[in-house]
């Protein structure tokens, strides 16, 4: 969270430090200064003005701000209804515990006292043996069993971020019994263990055995939900942006204007990049907003989350973005009039609900499927795939950063085949403009 | 220079060729579809030409240059939903101006062109001339060398003409070169020195106003009391009735035409009232030019 507000305030001072001293190249550059570095200051210039615009224009419409508040409060919803739901079901709970086999009266003390640090009242009850322990577990009769004081077993094994009650009173208690059990192997009256527990914490935990294995009903499985419905929602409507954007230029002609002014090129990375700052901002608020409201209520988005499936997140959501913006850039330049955008902006928008559906399909699955490790490799599907299946735990972190790699290389090539269509295409008014057409015209160089 | 362009079948510029100098008013005509807008449009390099270039002061033309430029293209374009103020600012800063001078100019011209109380309005809350008030400010604010326009008059109303000519005459008196294309040949006549004439994309008529109004065929305008057709000119042999108007004839000669043999048979048909060699007419130079 502080790294995140950390992070922005950095941004903000950089792009503060850089205007500063574009403003000074233009106003006062001398006229000595070399032309090359003065084209540069110039491109550089014109490419900011342009962003900014984006930036101004779109944060002043009225749209745009009823729009993030009600995505800001979808989001606030979604992680405060759960903890309100969950207190209401949780309300002191009692952990019932079979104790199976041998047990000492100090393993007995110890689950309670565990249990009353943690304000969870803990019912012992002795089972007659493993099998009708188990079938009780099974039946949710009780929730846990101490076998012979060596081992802990529960229904379900739990998950490395699991936050439940159940999960985090079980691994605390093995952790005292498991000290308890290597003290009294030591020799140790049971006398003088219960004191030097407190003080004693080099010993192995008791193990923690499960009749089925984890599954990712886990604050895991919710974070990689969010942020996958999230990098959908935004990623369509910041497309949609950038796709009504090029169209509002064409059919009103003002691109008529600002290309007797500036390139093609410098137009077109300066909308891309304006309208993606406002995306990254909004999306950096709902993540801020979801973080903090998460941490303020104590929600398992937050508790039981580790930041890197969110980081992961956000950055796909930055490299869908910068893939599929020169798309929508695209596309948005072969259209004559705004009615026209639905029909064109479809194609566009299919890889993105593939990537979508196919990464929920992963969600509910315990082991990726082929297909789906497959689709987190390609550029149009990885923005999508790729998080949900780190934040299960199913990829590592050198498949992230090698799909990453693929996707900006191929950003790069979708951005230069962009500006070629973009560049044959903004200018050609009358009917709408055949991709077939503008690629089979003969090529130009692109000035920048 | 040779500018060409084809679409498809269409020759929309045909080895044209034409100078603009600077501080005058120029004229660009041509029948609809002629291929003004075309040659406008290649100026600021939105047309990819097929041969020939557009050059500035003997150079070519580059981004940096076509930034000294102001342009107002036919089809009016701004954004609609945008500030006035901050769009002029805008597109001002777009031509590399900083933005304390954007914010002055912005000023300057809307309140030059009447509408100051509506800068912080959008675009779209404005008439139609007005916006065409706003259109022309966008082409002026970052006070190019060169401005091009094309047809700056059309939708304006009486008091908008006088506006735009008192503007355009002013551009031309301090040295800028002002090119504008114009259906409105009287307008053009009032307003411009030079004139370029072009139809199905190649120029044919071209030059100071006046010497092409002197050119060509003479003109006549000859009224003879009693006789308000100008019926005693019909049939002479080299001689045409171009007009008759308040009972004047306006007679058109061919160049073996005695004009004293003339002025005879008129006084024959009735007392000669006025008999006086005219230039001729925008309209004529032009209809003759695109026959």
């Amino acid at each position: 969270m502080t790294a995140l507000f950390i992070a922005l305030a950095v941004v903000i001072v950089a792009i503060r430090l850089w205007r500063h001293r574009y403003v000074r190249q233009t106003i006062g550059a001398p006229d000595d200064r070399p032309d090359v570095a003065r084209r540069a200051a110039r491109r550089r210039g014109d490419v900011e003005l342009i962003a900014r615009r984006e930036v101004h224009e779109r944060v002043a419409t009225r749209v745009f701000k009823i729009g993030t508040l009600i995505v800001l409060l979808g989001v606030a919803a979604a992680v405060v209804i759960p903890v309100l739901r969950r207190s209401g079901t949780e309300v002191a709970p009692v952990l019932r515990v079979g104790i199976v086999g041998r047990s000492t009266l100090l393993a007995r003390q110890t689950l309670v006292a565990v249990g009353k640090s943690r304000d969870v009242p803990v019912l012992l009850r002795d089972v007659d043996s493993l099998d009708s322990a188990k079938a009780a577990l099974r039946a949710g009769r009780i929730d846990l069993a101490l076998v012979d004081d060596r081992y802990l077993e529960v229904a379900q094994r739990f998950s490395a971020s699991d936050s439940s009650t159940l999960a985090t009173y079980t691994e605390s208690a093995a952790h005292y019994l498991g000290v308890e059990a290597a003290l009294r192997s030591e020799g140790i009256p049971e006398s003088h263990v219960g004191a030097i527990t407190l003080t004693f914490s080099g010993a192995k935990g008791l193990r923690i055995g499960g009749l089925k294995p984890a599954h990712h009903t886990s604050a895991n499985l919710i974070t990689a939900l969010y942020v996958l419905i999230l990098t959908y929602v935004l990623l369509t409507q910041y497309g949609t942006w950038v796709l009504m954007g090029v169209v509002e230029e064409k059919a009103n002609r003002v691109v008529e204007v600002l290309l007797s002014a500036v390139s093609p090129l410098r137009l077109l990375v300066g909308k891309v990049l304006g309208i993606g700052l406002v995306a990254l901002a909004q999306a950096a608020a709902i993540v801020a907003v979801a973080l903090a409201l998460g941490a303020a209520v104590g929600s398992n988005l937050v508790k039981g989350t580790a930041p890197e499936p969110v980081i992961v997140g956000l950055v796909w959501l930055v490299l869908g973005y910068a893939f599929y913006c020169w798309l929508f850039a695209a596309i948005g330049s072969l259209v004559e009039r705004q009615e026209q955008v639905q029909s064109v902006a479809f194609p566009v928008q299919l890889p993105l609900l593939f990537g979508y559906i196919i990464s929920f399909t992963a969600l509910g699955a315990s082991s990726p499927s082929a297909l789906s490790i497959v689709l987190a490799y390609l550029p149009p599907t990885a923005p999508f795939v790729m998080p949900v299946l780190f934040a299960l735990g199913q990829v590592a972190w050198w498949q992230v950063v090698a799909s990453g790699l693929i996707t900006a290389a191929a950003t790069i090539g979708m951005a230069r085949l962009a500006a070629v269509i973009y560049r044959r295409a903004i200018l050609r008014t009358g009917s709408s403009v055949k991709l077939k057409e503008v690629l089979r015209r003969k090529a130009r160089p692109l000035s920048v | 220079m040779g500018l060409r362009r084809r679409y498809g079948e269409v020759v929309a510029l045909d080895d044209l060729s034409f100078a603009v100098p600077p501080g005058q008013v120029f004229g660009f005509l041509g029948p609809n579809g002629a291929g003004k807008t075309t040659a406008m449009r290649a100026v600021f390099g939105l047309v990819d030409l097929d041969a020939g270039s557009v050059r500035w002061q003997g150079g070519a033309i580059g981004l940096e240059e076509r930034r000294r430029f102001g342009y107002m293209p036919e089809e009016r374009g701004l954004y609609p939903g945008m500030q006035i103020q901050r769009q002029l600012e805008y597109l001002c800063e777009l031509h590399g101006h900083s933005p304390a001078d954007a914010r002055r100019a912005t000023a300057h011209w809307l309140e030059r062109l009447g509408i100051p109380e509506r800068a912080l309005d959008k675009l779209e809350s404005l008439s139609l001339g007005n916006q065409q008030r706003v259109q022309l400010a966008a082409a002026l604010i970052h006070d190019p060398e060169l401005l091009i326009l094309d047809e700056p008059f059309a939708g304006l109303d009486p008091v908008g003409i006088d506006d735009l000519t008192a503007i355009l005459t002013e551009q031309a008196r301090e040295g800028r070169g002002v090119l504008f294309s114009s259906h409105q040949l009287d307008l053009v006549e009032d307003i411009c020195e030079s004139v370029a004439i072009i139809d199905k994309g190649r120029l044919v008529a071209e030059g100071n106003l006046e010497e092409l109004e002197r050119q060509g065929s003479r003109r006549l305008v000859v009224k003879v009391e009693g006789d308000r057709d100008g019926a005693w000119a019909a049939g002479l042999e080299g001689v045409v009735i171009s007009r008759t108007e308040g009972g004047e004839s306006r007679l058109v000669l061919d160049d073996g035409v005695d004009s004293q043999a003339l002025l005879a048979t008129a006084m024959a048909a009735g007392p000669v009232v006025r008999f006086d060699f005219e230039r001729r007419r925008l309209s004529e130079v032009f209809r003759e030019a695109v026959k």
